[in-house]
């Protein structure tokens, strides 16, 4: 059980700035999940952690101990690799007592901290096979449980359902969490995939190009992102952006489409918006509700593409001005179809303003 | 990849040393012999400078054997590389047999040079040759193609008879570097070209090409340098047909026991060898060597 | 690309490689049980007396051959070195097996090291190897001869071992450094949080992952030794230590040889080696193919 902290901490490979003066402290027991799109630094900031990669400058410490100068193998730690990286000519058993067997552990203590992990895997039954006699499912476990023979005080995850299908990876989602519940261990954990780090995680990362751009639990992230980046980066279908210009009025201030000068957003007071700034209204396309199109207060759209998904559809919509596509996503059975004229209605209270440079305009 | 601080004297050494040892101090000799006049004959080594270097250049035989050399290194190296490579690809299938022909493909591997050129001979003889007796059968010829003993049919035999020699090296390397295509290349290459050539240039080739390219130089080098398997086939003839220019550096040192001539030789061939293998990797762009 | 070859066209391109690398060989194998007579005398079948054994059983036992003893028969036909191959066979598998060993033994570190690793003098090194084999070892028999006659090892299997290990280690580092190369580095990572030293990822790891393209090295080595001539002739002393590539030789070399003796040296030469290459053969290809370096 250990904390870890980083200070300042930045790499670069030759000319490329991998990370850039990350600080960040992970409390003992707590799960964090590192996300962001690839080539964000995520990977390279968790195997400084690990001790696979140099920390160049800034400080890292395990359970307040500091590390930089510490090898890999004596930080306490367990990785889970992206291709689970079990050594092929070794059975099951022997992957996992592999760390132990290294130590000079003698062969019953190891043969029971394996049969252990095994338990808590339910991997009893493979422990005479070879990695290539698995599926992919098998094999993740197996890395797994490689990891948990080896008691560390932090476990470090690399990616490591993103070999598996759709269908796999939510059972090893949910069985990685209640690993968490059940072993009460810091857990970092790597993904690009958003859907994980919402579900998993106790607390979020945001990275993108080296450096931190929010974090918190999901709800927090995902309720209140601080910026255009991880407004979009969280929640699946996307939120939707829409350019828009700001005019103050005595009803409030008003937000319009520029192009097409119809209007999208009308709050109830002023906001502190400079008169004519150009912002973006952030909508997530599950708080979009959709109407008759000449209803009262909506926003004229057409329908573009409908994807119908059984409890739910997707509609891909055409505003006048607009560019891109609107998404929204409307609950419940509904006809809709190609070509069909709707009206949407914005909730001002559930939109998010992002500023010019994409940073959140507090409402 | 991992940095070690100091030079890792326990992993190198045990094959550094021995190399060493058969290296520096023998080259450094005969680089020491071709600068002075060392024969059987005369007594008494003095220093010539490049008085050797002189006499082999200058040599009746030196053009004669050189344009030889260049020719058979120049028809032997692409024809066992692309042999080779055609081999390899075509095992890579599974056939019914195919582990027997796999087997039988080294064959030529594990003879010594001495009975390789026995085969051959049986193969080119003039009048109980296989390959005579095959074409007469076929009543092809009606006399005799004298195989070895016509000067430029004697070096195409020669070269034929290398080549074989030197096939089974290419098809392991090659079967090898194959083997470590990621299938989904393929696979997704199949999709994408139509035609098996375009395949080939376009997705498998990309993959093999550092292979390629140690097999073209080192068989360039095998072909410039060896010459027992010719000797024993031809003895140089007739005239000087097959006369090699490695070969010369045994002639001057064992037969005519003037070891610093001979050893002038062996410089000379280093140097073209060294010509050489800089031009073929120049004209093979590979990351091979930049990534070392 | 598994697309499936026209079978025709596979059995014909089969039979071509069958019979380009093996016909030779085939050849040696009709011509060692074939008398000289029958084989000159266009007019007789080949196997019209059935096979003759002869020439097998003067390697083995030293009878003469009946044929060679009748009608006025040349002597000369006979050559003693034929006698020699059993024994030679032998001298150049302890030769050539130990070669291999020791290429083994002494280049897996250096090309692990090579593969995976940077370190000083790298570059320098890397090219010292690469460049050694570029002098001709004819070149180099007389100071090569010297260096043994110093060592007091002319005459023994310990010259020639040396010189044939270090003759082969560049290749051997060479080849072997581009097989560790390719595998993954994530097993290296995890065995260097495993505890592993490096030494410990080499041995427990490296080696056992390579083994196909260990044995595959192992192979081109022993085939190098086992086949060389020039310093095997000039190093090794008596019949009892000679290999085989000496006693076959100077048995080719012998012009009045009988041809059936000759093919029947051949064979004899031939079919241990190929047993062994089979074996080692079919382990590399198999361990090749099925992609055991991959994981």
């Amino acid at each position: 059980m250990a904390s870890v902290e980083l200070r300042n901490v930045t790499k670069s490979f030759g000319r490329i700035e991998a990370v850039r003066d990350v600080s960040l402290v992970i409390e003992d027991r707590e799960l964090v999940v590192f996300v962001g799109p690839s080539g964000c630094g995520k990977s390279t900031l968790l195997r400084m952690i690990a001790g696979l990669e140099e920390v160049m400058s800034g400080e890292l410490l395990i359970d307040g101990k500091p590390m930089n100068t510490v090898a890999a193998a004596d930080r306490g730690i367990a990785m889970v690799f992206q291709s689970y990286a079990l050594y092929p000519h070794m059975t099951v058993a022997e992957n996992m007592g592999f760390a132990l067997k290294m130590l000079g552990t003698e062969k019953a203590g190891i043969d029971r901290k394996v049969a252990e992990a095994a338990g808590i895997l339910q991997i009893e039954d493979l422990l005479g096979r070879k990695p290539k006699e698995l599926s992919g499912g098998q094999r993740q476990r197996v890395a797994i449980g490689r990891a948990i023979v080896r008691q560390p005080q932090v476990f470090l995850f690399d990616e490591p359902l993103s070999n598996l299908d759709a269908g796999l990876r939510a059972q090893m989602r949910v069985e990685i969490a209640r690993l968490h519940e059940r072993l009460r261990t810091t857990m970092i954990y790597v993904t690009h995939d958003q859907v994980e780090a919402m579900t998993l995680a106790d607390r979020i990362v945001i990275l993108n190009k080296g450096k931190i751009e929010q974090q918190g639990s999901p709800l927090e992230l995902y309720e209140r992102p601080a910026n255009r980046f991880v407004a979009g980066f969280l929640g699946q279908p996307k939120m939707n952006f829409i350019p828009a210009v700001a005019r103050h009025s005595d009803k409030g201030t008003e937000l319009a489409v520029p192009a097409s000068g119809r209007m999208v957003l009308t709050a109830a007071r002023n906001l502190s918006i400079p008169e004519g700034a150009n912002v973006e209204v952030g909508i997530r396309p599950d708080v979009i509700s959709v109407g008759e199109a000449k209803s009262n207060g909506a926003v004229p759209a057409r329908i573009v593409v409908v994807e119908h998904l059984g409890g739910s559809s997707l509609l891909y919509v055409q505003l006048d001005g607009l560019d891109d596509l609107l998404t929204v996503e409307h609950r419940g059975k509904a006809d809709f179809s190609k070509g069909q004229e709707i009206g949407l209605l914005f909730d001002p209270m559930q939109s998010h303003l992002f500023d010019a440079d994409g940073q959140r305009i507090e409402t | 990849m991992w940095t070690i601080k100091r030079f890792p004297a326990y992993w190198l050494l045990p094959a550094l040393l021995p190399v060493a040892l058969m290296t520096i101090y023998p080259v450094a000799y005969a680089l020491w012999v071709s600068l002075h006049s060392v024969t059987l004959l005369f007594p008494g080594e003095p220093f010539v400078w490049l008085d050797n270097y002189k006499r082999v250049v200058t040599s009746n035989y030196f053009r004669d054997a050189l344009g030889n050399s260049l020719l058979f290194t120049a028809l032997a190296t692409p024809l066992v590389v692309i042999v080779g490579t055609l081999v390899a690809l075509f095992l890579q299938r599974r056939f019914f047999g195919s582990q027997i022909v796999r087997s039988i493909v080294l064959l030529p591997w594990v003879l010594p040079g001495a009975i390789s050129a026995v085969l051959w001979i049986w193969v080119f003889h003039p009048s109980f040759g296989v390959l005579n007796g095959l074409l007469r059968d076929l009543h092809l010829i009606n006399g005799s193609i004298p195989w070895l003993t016509s000067p430029r049919l004697a070096l195409i035999s020669v070269v034929v008879a290398h080549v074989w020699t030197q096939i089974p090296f290419a098809v392991v390397l090659i079967m090898a570097a194959l083997s470590g295509i990621n299938s989904e290349t393929l696979e997704a290459g199949a999709i994408d070209c139509r035609s098996p050539l375009k395949r080939f240039r376009h997705i498998v080739f990309p993959e093999i090409k550092a292979m390629i390219v140690v097999l073209v130089v080192y068989n360039a080098l095998t072909a410039f340098t060896s010459y027992d398997l010719v000797y024993a086939m031809t003895g140089g003839g007739p005239g000087t047909a097959t006369t090699l220019l490695s070969f010369q550096i045994w002639r001057e040192s064992f037969s005519m026991y003037d070891f610093g001539t001979g050893s002038a030789v062996a410089f000379i061939v280093v140097a073209i060898s060294a010509v050489l293998i800089a031009a073929i990797t120049r004209a093979l762009p590979s990351d091979l060597f930049a990534s070392e | 690309m598994r697309r499936n070859l026209n079978p025709f066209l596979t059995f014909l391109f089969a039979t071509l490689i069958v019979l380009f690398a093996g016909g030779p060989v085939i050849l040696s194998a009709v011509g060692s049980v074939v008398p000289d007579r029958i084989m000159m005398d266009a007019s007789k079948g080949l196997f019209s007396e059935g096979l003759n054994f002869e020439t097998y059983r003067y390697v083995f036992t030293g009878q003469l051959p009946d044929s060679y003893l009748a009608e006025n028969a040349n002597r000369a036909m006979i050559s003693d070195a034929a006698r020699q191959v059993p024994r030679s066979l032998l001298n150049s598998s302890v030769i050539a097996l130990s070669s291999m060993v020791l290429n083994l033994l002494l280049g897996a570190p250096a090309a692990y090291v090579f593969a995976r690793y940077v370190f000083p003098a790298k570059k320098l090194t890397f090219m010292f190897l690469i460049l050694s084999p570029l002098v001709p070892a004819v070149a180099l028999v007389t100071p090569i001869y010297m260096m043994i006659q110093a060592l007091g090892l002319v005459g023994t299997q310990a010259g020639i071992i040396l010189v044939h290990t270090a003759k082969a280690l560049p290749f051997t580092v060479l080849i072997l450094s581009v097989f560790f190369r390719k595998m993954p580095n994530e097993i290296f990572e995890a065995a260097a949080l495993d505890h592993c030293s490096r030494f410990q990822a080499f041995w427990r790891i490296a080696l056992p992952l390579a083994l196909p393209s260990v044995g595959a090295t192992g192979l081109f080595a022993f085939m190098l030794s086992y086949s060389e001539y020039m310093f095997s002739m000039v190093l090794s002393g008596d019949a009892a230590t000679r290999p085989v590539s000496v006693v076959m030789a100077a048995l080719a070399r012998n012009t009045d040889v009988s041809w059936s003796l000759l093919n029947t040296g051949i064979f004899i030469a031939i079919v241990p080696t190929l047993v062994l290459v089979v074996f080692v053969w079919r382990f590399v290809v198999e361990g090749l193919l099925s992609g055991a370096v991959k994981g």
